[in-house]
């Protein structure tokens, strides 16, 4: 009897290891994982998505780039499922790459960015981005370049200090400004660049999945700026000299007086002249860098303003102020009256 | 360490169990600003009725719970106790039914069908409750620090990705939530009835108490504004899993793994076997002691219990109508926190005064 | 030729190593009897004629001798089992003697299986009496009590237990001697002790803790516990055994504060890399790849590459293979040993990483875990976490991740299940202070 029950067991613990190979499990070499997506729209209603994904083999790099055309995205992902070599995972998606065609059409971007965030497999960290150029064209202009490199987009989108223009957009921000009462947000442009596989090119603002502008790298840092980024290493070229700012930081005060938002804004930057002309003081620069950024300020704030597109999120700065109800207001009734008084300090080293 | 202090240890552990399952979704759909005074609320509400509670536990020192509704009646006893053994089953079953859906979502396991992580997580549950209550006190020691680590490197990363503004207005626009029915859910979600199974000379003190709800508020208040200060109030509502979600914007660029949300998962397994342990203990130790049986009737009777669990686990048809019996299950729960309380204290300050009238004669 | 003499003689007739010798002593004969094998017969002769000239009459010899005079038959038999020099006179007086025996247990040696770094190098050996000495030259307080048990069915074993009164509970104590005086059966390896107090089927976690070293026996005491000794069995062993004795030695005292602290905390992690790792590498090979990070991914992928075997079944072969390995170790000679690594682990490994039967990263796994699951102290403890790690990989390879957490919870209530006597294997220290004196 008691040896018959320890048979049983080990029965039980040999039909275990068979069950290992339940539910279908991949193995990390037969599963193929995109590291980049591309959307695009033909004619009217044809999408394209674009694929690369790295091929794995001992000694050397390759990629695949493959395209598909469907009517619905579901359709295409599906499509691409079926016809895959091995079994298609999306967690490892580094990049969405979004056409510009498409991305103007507000429908089309809404639901593009409920897709990505409701299939589960797809990570909520990737980044999301807009381009002009032909994206198969890009895939392989990256790969001709860099080979199978599965950090270089992270790379490229996180230099902080070494280039603080530039900035990144996750697919959780998208989605969380399609809500949001009182933010807005921008998402970078990129193009193809022959050298150094892509270029940036500034970012597009986007107010509820609406694109509303555009804005070059310059002017995206003051967006930066507002977003609790450092300018720290950024080199400005004023007409008669060179700067580098070392350390910038901002302060607001938003206050409210009969339903008019008013935010004051100071800008304390530190900078350190790199190269200048002959005669020309640091007087002289102060002001000229001082002028400069206030300017390049209110032209991208009275465009935001003129598309209802709070993008510097000074609608958060109000959230205490008003409430839940008057939130939802803010974009069409208080952001359009809110008055910006924006000061720069600029101090030498 | 002594036992008092691993009891509550073990009560912070089933209590996260609770807390992380759909208490943040209920909170944020039941209110849309000032969500630490629906949590404050609810925490006070707790608090009452854990020292109503444990005032009417020391009134019978050396007596539990089961053994002071016995004094009251064998009837009494049965009809409330035995009851409640199968509220505890089915808050096993649909709740482990609810986690284990949300852990496969969270270890993105898809192709795992749901069945056998609930086979797993009831087995090794069972498995604790059967092993008593000593072992559970032991292990909850270990536990508790794990997943305390585990929540701490979790709320240490998100951090990078909080708005605070995010979370305003800091004041609720109306107390209407008072009145809404999912606010009397939320009592449900609280292992305080474990008070009772101890005998209350061996059980925690006023303090312990006190800590214990410390860090369980804390917790809730984690729990709720970990999702708040990502996304806002507005985005919060359209998601589903939200500490989930939340934890998983973090970008882990300089860490082996590319999702911490496996830490989260992991603490939030850790939590649901040790909550749904101590339920099938309670459950196993309801049975036991209102029918008098011997001890090893015990595992026999948890057992079955465990095989209940599982059955109801398996056939809630979806996603909807999990939560909805999850919500059903604990507001039963609720009801039971507000009643066992209230009875055995009256029981309790009726049967002073009885003794105190018998001894002057 | 008394019939004692006589009697005696018919007894041993089939034992060959059995002497009687004559002695003549004022017109007396005497005989002197006992095992060869057992007592140096040269010089208990030269010590009994020294006696004699000592003494003035045959009666006074036996006085001189022995305090143990004209006792029964059976008794002397038995003295002479265990190796007692047994004179008879003709004229029926007998006296059992202790002599000079024949060395049959080493001298005191070095630990052969711990390795005290900076410590002090003695270590228990077989002679029961030798290992108590060993003890009370380090404690020498009256307070350290000894009582020994004979038990056995076939042959008497002793069991020497050793505590100190007052600081370990008298309850405890009571409840130990208890259980030994109800073995009957014999006692023939440790684990046989180790089921009468209380019979552990499926864990393998033993009662009691084997160590070598005499610090570790007197500073266990000290905390406490209590320390058993087997006749015959080179070790103490302490009673009960708790966790931390596998991350903690006593050794590590000698060591600055922080040291001994990382020391310790390395030990810890070892024994979590031994459970975990194997069960890891399955888990994000086969089952979660997803939370890998993208480069990691790609170069786990490619280290895969063309491997025909399933990430379960690599692993278990790579695993059995290094448990082989250890095992053929210890069963050869040190000469051959080595060698034997070198074949095991070296050309075996590369080979099958050339044959593209196994991935390189799971060599480089394997090896960890070797490494790791070697600084558990104690051979036993060592062994019993390597053999945990075959439940967690299975978990892990069903489950993946998930698996591997719930496994080491699983194995953490395990362990927190198991208690001797109701203390709890996983207590910090030994909780109660004993009865005071």
């Amino acid at each position: 009897m008691k040896r018959n029950s320890r048979f049983k067991l080990f029965i039980v613990l040999i039909s275990l290891t068979f069950l290992c190979g339940c539910w279908n499990i991949k193995e990390i070499n037969h599963r193929t994982t995109p590291l980049y997506i591309g959307v695009s729209k033909e004619n009217d209603d044809e999408y394209i998505v674009t694929m690369y994904v790295p091929v794995t083999q001992s000694g050397e790099s390759e990629s695949i780039i493959a395209t598909k055309k469907g009517d619905t995205l579901s359709n295409i992902f599906r499509q691409l499922r079926t016809d895959s070599d091995s079994a298609l995972d999306y967690s490892h998606v580094q990049l969405i790459v979004i056409q510009e065609k498409l991305a103007e059409n507000e429908e089309e971007m809404t639901k593009l960015i409920r897709l990505s965030m409701a299939v589960e497999q797809l990570p909520s960290q990737a980044l999301v981005v807009i381009t002009d150029d032909d994206i198969k064209k890009m895939f392989s202009n990256i790969d001709k370049l860099l080979g199978t490199h599965g950090t270089y987009v992270q790379e490229f989108f996180y230099k902080e200090e070494w280039a603080p223009e530039v900035s990144s957009t996750h697919i959780w921000e998208l989605y969380r400004s399609l809500y949001s009462y009182t933010e807005d947000i921008n998402v970078p442009i990129i193009t193809i660049d022959k050298d150094t596989g892509i270029g940036f090119k500034g970012t597009a603002i986007f107010k509820k999945g609406k694109l509303t502008g555009r804005v070059n790298p310059k002017e995206n840092l003051l967006l930066n700026l507002f977003h609790h980024d450092n300018a720290k290493g950024e080199i400005e070229s004023l007409g008669s000299s060179g700067v580098i700012v070392l350390n910038s930081s901002l302060y607001m005060t938003p206050s409210m007086k009969k339903n008019e938002p008013l935010v004051s804004c100071d800008l304390k930057i530190k900078i350190d002249v790199i190269e200048r002309n002959d005669g020309v003081t640091d007087k002289q620069i102060q002001g000229e860098f001082k002028e400069l950024i206030e300017k390049q300020f209110y032209k991208i704030f009275t465009q935001t303003q003129e598309n209802k597109a709070d993008v510097f999120g000074f609608g958060q700065y109000f959230r205490n102020q008003l409430s839940y109800q008057e939130l939802k207001k803010w974009r069409d009734e208080y952001y359009p009256k809110l008055k910006v008084n924006f000061q720069v300090h600029v101090s030498m080293k | 360490m002594t036992q008092r202090v691993q009891m509550a240890l073990l009560v912070c552990v089933a209590s996260g169990g609770f807390v992380y399952l759909l208490y943040p979704r209920l909170v944020t759909s039941s209110t849309d600003s000032g969500h630490w005074v629906m949590v404050l609320f609810q925490g006070l509400l707790q608090i009452f009725f854990m020292l109503i509670y444990k005032k009417g536990l020391d009134y019978f020192p050396d007596k539990d719970l089961i053994d002071i509704f016995r004094q009251m009646g064998k009837w009494v006893a049965f009809i409330i106790l035995v009851p409640y053994a199968f509220i505890l089953t089915s808050m096993v079953g649909f709740g482990l039914r609810a986690h284990s859906e949300e852990i496969i979502a969270i270890l993105r396991m898809s192709r795992t069908p749901y069945w056998a992580v609930l086979a797993f997580l009831v087995f090794i549950s069972a498995f604790t409750a059967i092993k008593g209550l000593g072992t559970m006190l032991r292990a909850s020691v270990i536990v508790f620090i794990i997943t305390n680590l585990l929540i701490m490197f979790n709320t240490l990363t998100v951090t990078a990705n909080f708005d605070f503004y995010n979370a305003f207005p800091v004041w609720p626009s109306s107390l209407q939530f008072l009145w809404d029915t999912n606010f009397n859910f939320l009592t449900g979600f609280s292992p305080l009835l474990f008070l009772g199974f101890v005998p209350s000379e061996n059980n925690m003190k006023y303090s312990h108490l006190f800590w214990v709800w410390t860090y369980v508020t804390f917790i809730i208040l984690l729990s709720v504004y970990i999702p708040l200060f990502i996304f806002g109030q507005e985005t919060v509502v359209k998601l589903h899993y939200l500490v989930e979600e939340a934890v998983d914007t973090v970008d882990m660029r300089w860490f082996i793994f590319s999702r911490q949300t496996i830490f989260f998962g992991m603490s939030l397994i850790a939590f649901t076997i040790f909550l749904n342990a101590l339920l099938l203990w309670k459950a196993g130790q309801l049975m036991q002691k209102t029918f008098n049986w011997k001890k090893n009737k015990r595992s026999y009777s948890i057992i079955a219990f465990s095989s209940l669990a599982f059955l109801m686990g398996l056939y809630v048809p979806n996603q909807y109508m999990i939560e909805k019996s999850v919500e059903l299950s604990t507001g039963i729960h609720a009801l039971l926190i507000v009643i066992i309380p209230l009875i055995i204290f009256i029981y309790g300050v009726i049967n002073r005064r009885r003794m105190a009238v018998y001894e002057k004669k | 030729m008394g019939n004692l003499v006589q009697e005696i003689k018919s007894k041993f007739a089939n034992h060959d190593d059995f002497f009687i010798h004559e002695e003549r002593f004022n017109h007396t004969a005497i005989f002197l009897m006992g095992y060869k094998t057992l007592i140096n017969f040269t010089k208990s002769k030269l010590y009994v004629r020294q006696m004699a000239e000592l003494s003035a009459s045959v009666d006074e010899l036996f006085i001189n001798l022995s305090d143990q005079l004209d006792v029964k038959a059976e008794q002397l038999i038995s003295a002479i089992i265990e190796g007692k020099l047994v004179v008879i006179s003709e004229k029926n007086r007998n006296a059992i003697m202790e002599t000079v025996p024949q060395t049959l247990s080493r001298s005191i040696e070095e630990p052969k299986n711990e390795n005290p770094l900076q410590g002090p190098f003695d270590a228990f050996g077989e002679d029961v009496d030798m290992n108590i000495g060993l003890l009370r030259k380090r404690l020498n307080t009256d307070r350290l009590y000894h009582c020994s048990y004979q038990v056995g069915e076939l042959e008497k074993r002793r069991i020497s237990i050793l505590y100190i009164k007052g600081k370990t509970p008298s309850a405890l104590i009571e409840k130990i001697i208890r259980k030994l005086k109800q073995i009957e059966t014999d006692i023939e390896s440790l684990e046989d002790l180790n089921k009468h107090f209380g019979y552990r089927k499926f864990i393998p976690v033993s009662h009691l803790f084997v160590t070598e070293i005499p610090i570790q026996a007197v500073q266990s005491l000290k905390k406490s516990r209590v320390v058993l000794f087997l006749d015959n069995y080179p070790s103490a062993l302490v009673f009960p055994h708790l966790f931390w004795d596998m991350f903690v030695t006593e050794n590590d005292r000698n060591f600055p504060f922080l040291l001994s602290f990382m020391v310790r905390s390395l030990r810890v992690i070892g024994a979590l890399a031994t459970l975990i790792l194997p069960g890891l590498y399955v888990a994000l090979t086969s089952v979660n790849p997803d939370l890998l990070r993208i480069d990691l991914a790609l170069f786990v992928a490619e280290s895969r590459e063309g491997i025909p075997l399933t990430p379960l079944i690599e692993t278990l072969t790579m695993l059995v293979l290094v448990d082989l390995t250890i095992e053929a170790i210890v069963r050869l000679p040190k000469s051959i040993g080595s060698t034997i690594t070198m074949v095991g682990g070296i050309i075996l490994g590369q080979a099958m990483v050339e044959a593209k039967l196994v991935s390189q990263l799971l060599v480089i796994v394997i090896a960890a875990m070797v490494i790791a699951a070697s600084t558990i102290v104690g051979v036993q403890n060592s062994l019993y976490i390597r053999s945990l790690k075959y439940f967690i990989l299975f978990a892990a390879s069903i489950f993946g991740i998930l698996g591997l957490f719930t496994g080491l919870l699983f194995i953490c209530i395990l362990l927190a299940s198991l208690t001797t006597f109701d203390i709890p294997y996983m207590a910090f220290r030994f909780p109660e202070k004993g009865d005071s004196q």
